[in-house]
């Protein structure tokens, strides 16, 4: 293993990141998780996958580029850069009450508030209902008759968050 | 095949592959073993503490053959490479714990149905920021002086602000929103 695998593993994450932000600024981002996800992970695995099927091909077509080795290293480092930016991506899409509340009494004239002055910034409609409506476009929560129930999808995914809470030791999250 | 798992880089990639179920098992026994202390600081220390039981693997199966020249830049690239995994699993964690899209999923699953009246009886407003602002004291972000809450740790109201500046990059959020 060389330096040599970091500035390529960086070019691609940030180029990654370019095209995420140019996306979004022309509003691709209704379906934004989806779209992170082939931005940050399917497009470079195509890539690398290219590369390494033309060295397969066509002997020496890819002569410059890395080798199969180095080109798994390259891309398992962008892969982490980009688990990182796509996990705290939701702090970022979402409102989040907790770094919403740092911000409302760290911007206050005496950077003190009671609970009562903090809850009074927040609404049903932008914690609770905005995330409602996200899960029914993610699909993993329909109404049926006038009743919120869970798809197949949405309860694989709860059971898996259940069992992992269970194997913690751990009650459910609060929320 | 078999010459290409024999390589060290190979045996490396291997080792960070174990990772996150490491960082898992230490974590099972760090929140057994400290039930009362908060949930977020037990998963955090978790995965800063798996970098112990990872790094001696990497060692073991692959550093030690490396020469000095290769040795350093393996070394770098499994630092960044672990804390990615470290990072993506507190965040996973901290989804379990914290989301409100996995808590209303709970509490349908839990009760079979909901009707929307009977969902906002259950998840209020009031009730989603009190359980943040106890969670902000146990973290040590914030402190309660005669009722009021005040700013203690500057790691959170940073990350909120870095987090808006990023927010308007995208054009998520529009200037003085």
């Amino acid at each position: 293993m060389s330096f040599s695998i970091f500035l390529p593993a960086f070019c691609v994450f940030f180029a990654c990141l370019a095209l995420h932000v140019l996306a979004w600024r022309v509003r691709l981002s209704m379906i934004s998780s989806l779209v992170l996800v082939v931005i940050f992970m399917v497009v470079p695995s195509a890539g690398f996958l290219l590369i390494i099927l033309a060295e397969g091909v066509f002997p020496g077509a890819a002569q410059g580029a890395a080798g199969p080795v180095e080109l798994v290293e390259i891309f398992s480092l962008h892969l982490s850069l980009s688990l990182v930016y796509i996990s705290s991506y939701p702090a970022v899409r979402a409102v989040s009450p907790s770094l919403e509340i740092m911000l409302y009494i760290g911007s206050s004239p005496e950077r003190k508030l009671t609970e009562r002055e903090i809850a009074k910034k927040f609404t049903d409609t932008t914690l609770v209902n905005a995330r409602v409506d996200d899960l029914m476009i993610y699909r993993l929560l329909t109404v049926r008759g006038g009743r919120y129930a869970l798809t197949h999808f949405g309860r694989f995914i709860i059971r898996g968050f259940v069992f992992y809470r269970k194997m913690l030791g751990l009650p459910e999250g609060e929320g | 095949m078999s010459g290409v798992y024999s390589l060290p880089a190979v045996r490396l990639m291997f080792a960070l592959a174990a990772a996150p179920g490491i960082i898992f098992l230490v974590h099972v026994a760090a929140a057994r073993l400290r039930p009362r202390a908060s949930r977020q600081l037990v998963a955090l220390q978790a995965a800063l503490a798996g970098a112990v039981p990872v790094a001696a693997l990497a060692w073991q199966v692959s550093l030690r053959d490396l020469p000095a020249k290769e040795a350093v830049p393996a070394g770098l690239y499994a630092v960044i490479v672990y804390g990615g995994l470290a990072n993506t699993y507190f965040h996973l964690f901290n989804m379990s714990e914290t989301a409100r899209r996995i808590r209303i999923l709970y509490e349908v699953y839990r009760a079979g149905t909901l009707s929307p009246e009977e969902f906002e009886s259950l998840y209020k407003t009031t009730g989603i920021i009190g359980v943040r602002l106890g969670r902000l004291i146990a973290m040590k972000q914030l402190r309660l002086e005669d009722g009021r809450y005040a700013v203690r740790g500057k790691t959170m109201l940073r990350a909120a602000q870095a987090v808006v500046a990023w927010r308007r990059l995208l054009g998520l959020q529009r200037k003085g929103a």
